[in-house]
């Protein structure tokens, strides 16, 4: 009769081990003993080195994480307890004090077993006694295996994500300015490295001598042996401080063209850093793309080296840990790489350009956060051309942007559908016309030509003459500083869209159509963050394109309140890798990549995370209504 | 007769030990309560009737589950007609069942010591009354906490502006039933009502927290008992 709320209990716990293998009977007698516990989100159930719990919990809804921290305040995650684990079975098997931390991640419900209970249940079913006591030794595994993970540490930083100081060859061979070559090249063959630093007294690198060098420069060139390497020496040295991760060696090496990256500590070489070494740490290679990328003149095989980027570096990057914002400044440089091939090959066919240029993209890719290939927003920016020549230069250049544009949807690139890509004459102009482009979106803001003009105002020089971006950039920071009505506009653009959060926090979802019951992560999420980090960019004059760039350089000036910087970082870096992880599964299944997400499909990590990345650009959006003295959205 | 009156004296005394003055500076977190919920033949406490009384145990945030009341009562005059279809039980189901006068006491016993909650407990309230008065007598003093007033003052008070605005008028049981992602066993079934309701007032219990209200007394004084 009063079965309606224990009936929904046994059944629960009917699928639960180690209570599925009691009868119906002690089933319901259990029921009957216990308690239904509730945590609010932050609560910790169980603390390390504690009194024992009084009782053993079964998670009903929600999430408990088990945390181990480290005594560097690191906090290793052993696992999160969702519905149907168990949290406390030490403590209730033995009386063990706290092993881990546990702690609610979500607001979480639990049946709770008093531990007398649990003791008869030990003594009298012999099949719930097994089972606690596999689970203490899958205890002793896990922490086992955690343990020797840890103590592996420096092989298992043996990822992208790891310092350079990691992999970095040591000890490096150096020589002074004056060595001859026949020395230098004595040194390397004895050493078996084929490169050596070139150091002044005060141990300051000032350049690189490598094989290629001996062979062009001294072989080649019929120069004699004992020239001094610094008539022969790559000046400057391309350096990367040893702290820096190797993923950004990895950038580095691409967009400068080498092989050879000198480690430094407190400026001084430290360490040299090879393709070769890198090349073994990835597998499939990002350098190894790039190089491709560098020597094809076929198009129809540039198109494949990209398709191999997006099917296996991706997923490969992403499956090593490393973090999609990164992967997305990787991706950047692949696809500036082949945009500067596919445009000195078209230079190559139309004769060269009558004033320098400089090939212009905005948007995600302006702000190098494109990872699965969207469309293309991209623009031509040439030097004012002199009297009685503007005609054949703009001829020129529209003919470039179309062909290339062209060229690039062939290589998968997406046409632009809003036309923001240099096929549209809009978009090719001349330096004056830029700036008189810019000074009219500012001058007569029309929140509907704000925020079509808005991805424009993250524009990045990528090939050709770069001077010419720096220069119109510049030229918008001070436009911007005597605009306070653009900037206006802007904010109130920037914080129209509120984060997919309603009433007590639950998630707001399409309630009908094709993305029924899911939520854009993009709209409200990424895109919410980006809208308004560039605002406050824009604001403080801050020169980068690149949201968490941006970010850090907006802490360093203290524009932005260092906790929301660091919240905003972690809440974009959260949505877009949860983004990217999306779609590469929709791509691997043959579908359409889509910005839109099911929060029900999530783990319940992913869940707690997500609605916290909400909260965070909620709060973001309410200081920037507040400075800008903007009305709430909707009222 | 008599007995049930001694019954009663003693009930109203155990009861009374809850008066305000000595009482009302005990944290909501080791307080005795009784989540109940009723079910009746309609919303009219002069014509209407009990049908069931459920009521859940809960020990300061804890629910526990072998401290439950449920009861199914004959009416002495049947109104059937409009509210089967809610609550789904029929004149057959009560042919059996104990006419109120023998459910009231038991069910006074099990809130012995503790603190009444219930959702729009306002009802269950005027209809407890008038059962006690119909038998003679008078309901010892309670004390009474409506999770529906809770949660409009929590919204009201803490939430948005705009969260209360596009909110007002939104706090039917299901609303937060559905708000706080409580799967409920089943629905308009007394018992059943007062564990989801239990549920809430868990929830609600570490929100009020969060507000500094702590005690009986900082209940009282936010007017919400």
């Amino acid at each position: 009769m009063d079965d309606v709320v224990l009936g929904s209990v046994v059944n629960f716990l009917r699928r639960v081990p180690p209570f599925q293998f009691l009868s119906d009977e002690r089933l319901r007698q259990l029921v009957k003993r216990i308690e239904v516990h509730y945590f609010p989100r932050g609560t910790v159930l169980i603390r390390r080195g504690e009194r024992p719990p009084d009782y053993l919990w079964v998670v009903v809804r929600g999430g408990v994480k088990k945390v181990l921290r480290s005594v560097t305040g690191e906090e290793h995650i052993f696992e999160v307890a969702s519905e149907g684990d168990l949290v406390g079975v030490l403590s209730s098997v033995d009386g063990m004090e706290g092993q881990l931390d546990d702690i609610a991640i979500e607001d979480t419900v639990c049946y709770a077993i008093p531990r007398a209970v649990v003791d008869e249940l030990i003594a009298s079913e012999p099949a719930v006694a097994r089972f606690f006591l596999g689970a203490l030794r899958e205890w002793v595994r896990a922490s086992l295996t955690a343990l020797e993970r840890h103590e592996e540490r420096p092989e298992d930083a043996f990822v992208l994500t790891a310092p350079c100081r990691m992999v970095a060859r040591r000890p490096l061979l150096t020589c002074r300015p004056e060595t001859t070559v026949r020395e230098a090249a004595r040194l390397m063959s004895a050493e078996r490295v084929n490169s050596i630093v070139v150091v002044d007294e005060e141990g300051n690198g000032i350049g690189i001598v490598t094989d290629w060098d001996l062979r062009e420069r001294v072989v080649a060139a019929g120069r004699s042996p004992e020239t001094q390497v610094v008539d022969v020496m790559s000046a400057p040295l391309v350096t990367i401080d040893a702290d820096r991760l190797l993923l950004e060696a990895v950038r580095l090496m691409i967009a400068r063209g080498i092989n050879h990256l000198v480690v430094t500590e407190e400026a001084k070489p430290f360490g040299m850093l090879t393709a070769f070494d890198l090349l073994v740490q990835q597998g499939t290679s990002a350098l190894f793309l790039a190089r491709a990328i560098e020597r094809e003149s076929r198009i129809e095989r540039l198109a494949q080296i990209l398709e191999q980027a997006q099917r296996q570096l991706l997923p490969f990057l992403l499956s090593r840990g490393v973090r999609a914002s990164e992967v997305a400044q990787i991706v950047s440089e692949v696809n500036d790489r082949v945009v500067a091939r596919v445009l000195a090959l078209l230079e190559e066919e139309l004769g060269r350009p009558p004033v320098p240029y400089c090939w212009l993209v905005f948007g995600s890719e302006g702000r190098r956060e494109q990872t699965i290939r969207t469309d293309q927003d991209n623009g031509i920016l040439y030097a004012d051309p002199p009297d009685g020549q503007q005609e054949a230069a703009r001829g020129y250049f529209q003919r470039l942007g179309q062909w290339a544009v062209e060229r690039l949807v062939a290589l998968g690139f997406p046409p632009c559908p809003g036309r923001y890509s240099a096929d549209n004459p809009e978009w090719v102009l001349s330096a004056s016309e830029w700036q008189r482009r810019f000074r009219s979106w500012m001058a007569v803001p029309e929140p509907q030509a704000v925020l079509s003009s808005l991805i424009v105002f993250d524009f990045r020089g990528v090939h050709g003459e770069l001077a010419l971006a720096t220069t119109l950039r510049e030229f918008v920071r001070q436009e911007l500083s005597h605009s306070p009505r653009f900037l206006f506009h802007v904010a109130a653009v920037s914080t129209s869209q509120p984060p997919p959060l309603g009433f007590l926090g639950r998630f707001v979802v399409e309630r009908s159509g094709e993305h029924k019951n899911q939520l854009d992560l993009k709209l409200g999420g990424t895109g919410a963050i980006v809208n308004l980090v560039r605002l406050f960019a824009l604001e403080h004059g801050i020169e980068e394109t690149n949201t968490l760039a941006r970010l850090t350089a907006l802490r360093e000036q203290r524009a932005v309140e260092s906790q929301l910087a660091d919240d905003l970082a972690r809440a974009f870096e959260f949505l877009l890798d949860l983004r990217v992880r999306l779609q590469l599964e929709q791509l691997q299944r043959g579908e359409k990549p889509s910005n839109y997400v099911d929060p029900r499909q999530l783990s319940s990590l992913d869940r707690t995370l997500l609605k916290e990345s909400f909260r965070v650009i909620g709060r973001a959006q309410a200081v920037v209504r507040e400075r800008f003295h903007l009305e709430q959205a909707g009222e | 007769m008599s007995e049930r009156n001694g019954l009663w004296e003693r009930l109203a005394r155990l009861l009374g030990r809850l008066s305000l003055n000595d009482e009302g500076q005990r944290t909501l977190f080791t307080v005795r309560y009784t989540v109940l919920d009723a079910e009746m033949t309609g919303l009219d406490p002069e014509r209407d009737e009990f049908l069931a009384i459920g009521a859940v145990r809960m020990v300061g945030p804890r629910i526990v589950l072998g401290e439950t009341f449920y009861r199914l009562i004959k009416p002495a005059k049947a109104r059937w007609s409009t509210s089967v279809p809610i609550h789904g039980i029929r004149p057959n189901d009560v042919a059996n069942a104990p006419p109120v006068c023998d459910v009231l006491p038991s069910f006074l016993s099990f809130c012995v010591d503790t603190v009444l909650v219930g959702h729009g407990v306002e009802i269950d309230r005027l209809f407890l009354h008038k059962a006690a008065e119909r038998l003679g007598t008078r309901l010892p003093p309670l004390l009474w906490i409506d999770t529906g007033r809770v949660a409009r003052w929590l919204v009201t008070r803490h939430g948005t502006f705009a969260e209360a605005a596009a909110d007002r008028g939104r706090f039917s049981l299901d609303d937060l039933v559905a708000a706080y992602e409580i799967v409920p066993p089943a629905r308009h079934h007394a018992l059943a009502d007062a564990y989801v309701t239990a549920q809430v007032w868990q929830r609600q219990l570490y929100e009020l927290a969060l507000e500094g209200i702590n005690s009986l007394r900082d209940l009282r004084l936010a007017g919400l008992a």
